[in-house]
């Protein structure tokens, strides 16, 4: 069947370029391979995860700090980012503009970016303060405190909301107009368009933001990088930092597998989470009428 | 007999509300402008004033010659043209084989079929720093380190990581969206596979692959960790790598590097502008002709 | 004029075409490197490791790489840039993993050299040295205890990691305008005199911190959250633990030397200069008087709120020329036990899992122990002075017509007193330090005295030390 060979470029990729580096590093994870030492490497089992759970409190922790970042990051983005979607949607005029303008985010490149923000959550002359200080709210410290730190990533994040948005408005494009027009004539006011309409018909974007933001969120990663470096005192220790520090400077990359491993399970975990629960919520079909 | 029609999803109804619904995105946008505005600001200034205090918007004495200088200091449009060798293959396949991909999946009817769906998940929900070695070994077999085939052949293989299992993901979800009644139609009047394809599923889901056009061409555009794993001749360096060269552990050039970010910011600017003019056109629903 | 469905219908023809074009223009971008070849002759150098990319580095280094080719020594020297240090790092691995490295790392600071000389990355020159009668004697001796990695080699061994590339010394850099507004006498220029102290200079600082009504910490009233000028910025407070006597590690015993009373009240002294007497700015407090992103110190420094900073001669060009007022450069205050500031290097070292070691020793030898070559590649190459005992003094004329009124002469006078112990190698070096934020950040920040958190931190690193020696070997045993 034709079909097949629609999937034949994806299948290639996958096992050919995906699936064997895949597969190399879950040997990889039940060795103690050294980067630059590779001809020592020898077979420890299940030693690494042993380890990873059980005596490297740094993995926990990493883990605590990455799970609060994501989800405070991807609640936001799902609300946020469909308000955001139905505004890019009214119709006004430079509305074109202003969606190009929503979008630039994700074009700056990382370096700079990073560095613009930095200067945003500075505690003193920051932007980020000023905001506060505008409505009367004493600043904080930002990237400088503990406490604040996993928030200002948050806030990092949502300024790249608009790549959500733009899969919510795909969406919301397939979603006819006269279901509105029927909805308006029958006098339904626009909460309730927003509720019986919208919002069943948009849940297919949902579970895709919901989704691809998880995946997303748990592995951030340069931002940290740049811009705390883990601190302080490891407020920001992300799991995918911690990771790279163990692969590429520790050059303990058999251990660095395992933990990429772990990652894998409790994201696929998720995600199969999320998949079994998606009939109960989204709809599909139905989306268009016909006469 | 059904007509075409341009569906449009939720608008407002009245001139208020779309007055009010333009002002809040106006107010969003200027925050979303404050860093960009800043970086447009520093390339202007000259390096000592960069991080002077107070911090100046409108630099008192704006320097345009650092947009020349930029461009001389490092091979600039060598870099630039690049960048656009690697990006426009890659865009290109990623379109064609995520949206091959997505509709398969999204048609095809064979058991588990779904469950290799969330195989297409599954690769990037493994942190790409612990695949980055075994891939790197495995190009280096295939000889192809130094040269651009590990930055574009990826793509042509819907083997793009994060960007192309989000655009798989959504093609598929915009496909499913689409009722088989309308390939069966369509079948009816005498439409193969591909015909299908695109005459009748892809008019239905402009805004989408318009996204994932846009999406691919910027992930390319600005990637930096493939072509600094993967390249070694200086001269056939991408763009974020040649940015790079005005950082230096002792003397960072930040505004001839803002003067170049915001030349480099411009190509994906303008193939984001263009392709969400899809979201413009709407869906165009088209039951029989 | 094509309908849309005729346009469809073509490009998805052609798509099968243009998504199969790519893999002939990739083809066409074929790069030839092979692995390398001793007969072939060409060493690599990798430029990534700290400085050595800036577009006005580049023009030397490859003029010194022609010159060497038409040398005739029998081979040439290309160069693998990555414009960005972790980035150089990993490729280093990555490279390394896959069998095909670079052949020398040139320049690298010494914290690259103690990221993995334990991990064998670097290849011993002494054998070279000596074969070609290369007298040690030719660079300054404390680049020669930083090359020679003492806590790992030995004390006595000769073995050498890397040949000095560059150094770069440590003197106070002070804003003459501030000085002069407050009537305070301006810091010695000649090091090692008895009255600069670390005491003496706290007084001065305190003199020169005022918050927005002029008070100085002495003064009653003083407003330690309202401070707009600082007495000292752009610190590095691990030199006063030197200065007091501490140092971290002690290579007779195995043991980290975290918990002792000279550690213990340098520590303090340098958290107390931010916490306790407000006269020194960490780099959330600089932020507070100047907005810099990148580095809030150098903006607070150019915009003339820090009175004194450690400049190091690498920070010439940025600290240096970003100041738009008067200003000089000072001799480091001693500590109670030793006046000690600190001393950066750039060495250059041979990969030892790459090939053709003969080569790449021919090009370091020619770059580095030639002193006209080794002069102009560490002033204008690196922007730093010359390892080598007969050019380090030369670091004043080469640069005295770019800072007029400054004094150079202090950064070679810094020399004896100059020490590259901050970025020595001791075991576990990656793990103890990057620990040292969960139990130092604590004591920085005033939140808790030094005495309370060095035994935990000493606990902890030692045990990661102890661990290293489980499954390591010193060379030397």
């Amino acid at each position: 069947m034709s079909a097949y060979a629609f999937l034949s470029p994806w299948a290639i990729g996958f096992v050919g370029l995906t699936l064997g580096p895949m597969l190399a590093s879950l040997a990889l994870s039940f060795t103690d391979y050294n980067l630059v030492q590779g001809a020592d490497t020898t077979w420890v089992g299940v030693d690494n995860y042993r380890s990873a759970l059980t005596e490297d409190p740094l993995v926990w922790h990493s883990l605590r700090v990455t799970t609060y970042y994501a989800v405070l990051s991807v609640l936001l983005e799902l609300v946020v980012g469909l308000l955001l979607a139905l505004l890019l949607n009214a119709g006004f005029r430079g509305i074109g503009a202003l969606r190009t303008v929503y979008y630039l985010p994700a074009v700056v490149s990382g370096v700079a970016a990073s560095l613009l923000w930095l200067l945003i959550f500075q505690p003193r002359d920051g932007l980020a303060n000023a905001a506060l200080g505008f409505f009367g709210i004493d600043g904080v410290e930002w990237v400088y405190s503990t406490e604040w730190v996993i928030p200002a990533f948050v806030l990092m994040s949502l300024w790249g909301v608009g790549r959500a948005a733009f899969i919510y408005l795909a969406i919301l494009q397939g979603i006819p107009t006269n279901l509105y027009e029927a909805a308006a004539v029958d006098g339904a006011g626009p909460l309730s368009r927003f509720t019986a309409i919208t919002l069943p018909l948009v849940t297919p974007g949902i579970l895709i933001n919901l989704i691809l933001a998880t995946i997303g969120r748990f592995q951030i990663f340069t931002e940290a990088f740049v811009v705390s470096q883990g601190g302080p005192a490891n407020a920001s220790l992300f799991y995918v930092l911690y990771l790279y520090r163990n692969a590429f400077r520790y050059f303990r990359m058999g251990y660095a597998s395992a933990l990429g491993w772990i990652l894998f399970a409790i994201l696929l975990a998720l995600t199969l989470l999320v998949f079994r629960s998606s009939p109960l919520w989204v709809h599909y079909e139905g989306a268009r009428e016909r006469e | 007999m059904s007509r075409p029609q341009v569906v449009l999803g939720p608008r407002p109804t009245g001139r208020r509300a779309r007055k009010a619904s333009a002002l809040l995105a106006l107010a969003g946008a200027a925050i979303v402008l404050v860093p960009l505005m800043w970086m447009l600001s520093t390339s202007f200034k000259a390096e000592s004033d960069v991080f002077r205090t107070p911090i100046e918007w409108i630099p008192s004495e704006p320097r345009p010659e650092n947009y020349a200088e930029a461009t001389q200091l490092i091979p600039f449009w060598r870099y630039f043209l690049n960048s656009l060798i690697v990006v426009v293959p890659v865009t290109i396949g990623a379109v064609v084989s995520t949206t091959a991909a997505a509709y398969a999946f999204a048609r095809l009817r064979a058991p588990g079929l779904k469950w290799l769906f969330v195989v297409v998940l599954a690769t990037i929900m493994l942190p790409g720093e612990i695949t980055l070695v075994p891939s790197f070994l495995l190009f280096n077999q295939l000889g192809w380190i130094g040269t651009y085939f590990p930055l574009i052949v990826p793509a042509q293989l819907a083997a793009g990581g994060f960007d192309a299992a989000v655009s798989i993901f959504l093609l598929r979800q915009f496909f499913l969206t689409i009722p088989r009644e309308h390939d069966d139609a369509a079948r009816v009047d005498g439409h193969g596979f591909l015909s299908i394809l695109v005459h009748v599923v892809i008019p239905q889901s402009w805004p989408a692959v318009g996204l994932v056009a846009a999406f691919a061409f910027v992930h390319s555009w600005n990637d930096f960790l493939q072509p600094l794993l993967y390249l070694t001749d200086q001269s056939r360096y991408t763009l974020p790598l040649g940015l790079n060269f005005f950082k230096d552990i002792y003397n960072t050039q930040w505004a001839h590097l803002m003067a170049a970010s915001v030349l480099a910011l411009i190509p994906p600017v303008l193939v984001f502008f263009f392709a969400q003019r899809a979201f413009s056109r709407g869906v165009v629903f088209t039951g029989r002709r | 004029m094509l309908t849309r469905r005729e346009f469809l219908g073509r490009s998805a023809r052609l798509a099968p075409v243009a998504a199969s074009f790519p893999w002939l223009l990739a083809a066409c971008g074929g790069d030839e490197r092979t692995a390398q070849d001793e007969t072939s002759g060409k060493a690599q150098i990798l430029v990534g490791f700290g400085t050595g990319n800036a577009p006005e580095q580049i023009p030397i280094q490859e003029r010194l790489a022609d010159a060497f080719a038409r040398a005739g020594a029998g081979g040439s020297v290309d160069f693998l840039r990555i414009p960005d240090t972790d980035e150089a790092q990993r490729k280093l691995g990555v490279l390394i993993a896959a069998g095909d490295p670079p052949n020398m790392v040139l320049p690298t600071g010494l914290y690259g050299i103690a990221l993995y000389v334990d991990q064998d990355v670097w290849f011993d020159l002494s054998g070279y040295m000596r074969d070609d009668d290369i007298d040690p004697g030719l660079f300054e001796e404390a680049t020669l205890r930083a090359a020679r990695v003492p806590n790992y080699y030995g004390a006595d061994s000769d073995a050498m990691v890397g040949i000095p590339a560059g150094m770069f010394t440590h003197v106070v850099a002070y804003n003459k305008e501030l000085f002069e507004k407050a009537g305070v006498p301006e810091p010695p220029h000649e090091w090692g005199t008895d009255e600069w102290t670390y005491d003496r200079q706290l007084e001065v600082a305190t003199s020169l911190t005022l918050d927005s009504k002029g008070r100085t910490p002495n003064d009653a009233g003083f407003d330690a959250a309202d401070i707009v000028q600082f007495g000292l910025g752009h610190w590095d407070t691990g030199m006063m633990i030197r200065g007091f006597g501490g140092s971290p590690y002690d290579p007779e015993s195995r043991t980290l030397a975290f918990d002792t009373p000279e550690y213990q009240a340098g520590l303090q002294f340098g958290a107390d200069l931010i916490n306790r007497h407000h006269v020194l700015a960490n780099d959330e407090l600089a932020a507070g008087v100047a907005a810099g992103a990148d580095d809030p110190q150098l903006a607070a420094w150019t915009s003339g709120k820090l009175a004194m900073i450690d400049m190091c001669a690498c920070d010439l060009l940025s600290y240096g020329s970003g100041a738009k007022f008067a200003w000089d450069v000072a001799a480091w205050p001693g500590g109670p036990e030793r006046t000690v500031a600190h001393l950066n290097l750039d060495v250059g070292s041979i990969v030892a899992a790459s090939d053709n070691h003969d080569l790449s020793w021919e090009v370091l030898k020619f770059m580095l122990t030639e002193p006209d070559n080794a002069r102009t590649l560490s002033v204008q190459g690196y922007g730093a002075m010359s390892p080598l005992k007969s050019e380090s003094g030369k670091f004043v004329d080469e640069l005295q017509d770019r800072f007029p009124g400054v004094d150079l002469q202090v950064f070679v006078d810094a020399l004896p007193f100059s020490t590259p112990e901050q970025e020595e190698w001791y075991p576990a070096f990656l793990e103890v330090n990057d620990m040292s934020g969960q139990f130092l950040d604590a004591v920085y920040q005033g939140q808790a005295p030094a005495a309370e958190r060095l035994p935990d931190y000493q606990e902890a690193a030692q045990q990661a030390v102890d661990k290293w020696f489980e499954t390591h070997e010193l060379p030397q045993d």
